[in-house]
């Protein structure tokens, strides 16, 4: 099983968090949230602004590529400064062997697509927590990507 | 007659707190930019994160860097 980790009292956005869905955040809003100069940016923040009540939840596949695309201490230091505003939980997972396996699963499935392993790790745990819902900019999650089960991946926001 | 002045008031409520999220969320993030700014003349990347096909390019480039 999985589960989130518990953070301290939040600092910032939190004083409006809610109990609700969870929002697991993927690669691309963040790195436009952390850039200013992204041409995503201003997009992100407005997006924020509607989710700013929401729980947000980080896993380490998407973790690692948002550093590998904010590879300047400026930005790294931002990401960080902005995931203790928004008081991100990590996933952490006690099964890991069973949810790898889970994943390798979902991309054979989906192999002619060329999926990558944090796309198959946020379609897998969607599947297991009907709570998580997905913030992407990434398009294949509304039109390819599948639950395990099949069933469509919750967004966080409409298209 | 109550029932109408909490739900006047409960909707000035949910103004104020919209309003506020959404001042709070724009200064925070604007504190945070400038808390930790770009160096100057920090070149902007040279391919688009929110393409799939090059945010995937660009990590192979970088892990063949560091081979």
């Amino acid at each position: 099983m999985f589960t989130i980790a518990i953070r301290r009292e939040p600092p910032f956005f939190a004083s409006f968090a809610r109990n609700g869905n969870m929002i697991l955040l993927d690669t691309t809003p963040l790195v436009a949230l952390c850039d200013p100069r992204d041409y995503l940016n201003k997009t992100a923040i407005r997006h924020l602004k509607t989710l700013a009540r929401s729980r947000f939840a980080i896993c380490e596949p998407v973790l690692t590529e948002v550093c590998f695309h904010l590879s300047a201490p400026s930005q790294r230091s931002r990401l960080h400064r902005i995931l203790e505003a928004l008081n991100v939980s990590p996933v952490s997972v006690d099964d890991a062997c069973s949810l790898w396996k889970e994943v390798f699963d979902w991309l054979n499935k989906y192999r002619d697509h060329q999926p990558d392993w944090t796309d198959g790790y946020l379609a897998v745990l969607c599947g297991r927590d009907r709570e998580f819902k997905v913030w992407t900019y990434d398009n294949e999650f509304r039109t390819l990507w599948r639950k395990p089960n099949g069933a469509a991946i919750p967004m966080a926001l409409r298209s | 007659m109550s029932d109408l002045v909490r739900d006047a008031i409960d909707r000035q409520y949910d103004l104020l707190v919209e309003s506020s999220k959404d001042r709070n969320v724009e200064e925070i993030m604007n504190e945070i930019y400038h808390e930790y700014p770009d160096p100057p003349r920090m070149p902007l990347r040279d391919y688009d994160v929110h393409n799939r096909n090059q945010a995937r390019t660009a990590i192979l480039r970088k892990l063949r860097k560091k081979r």
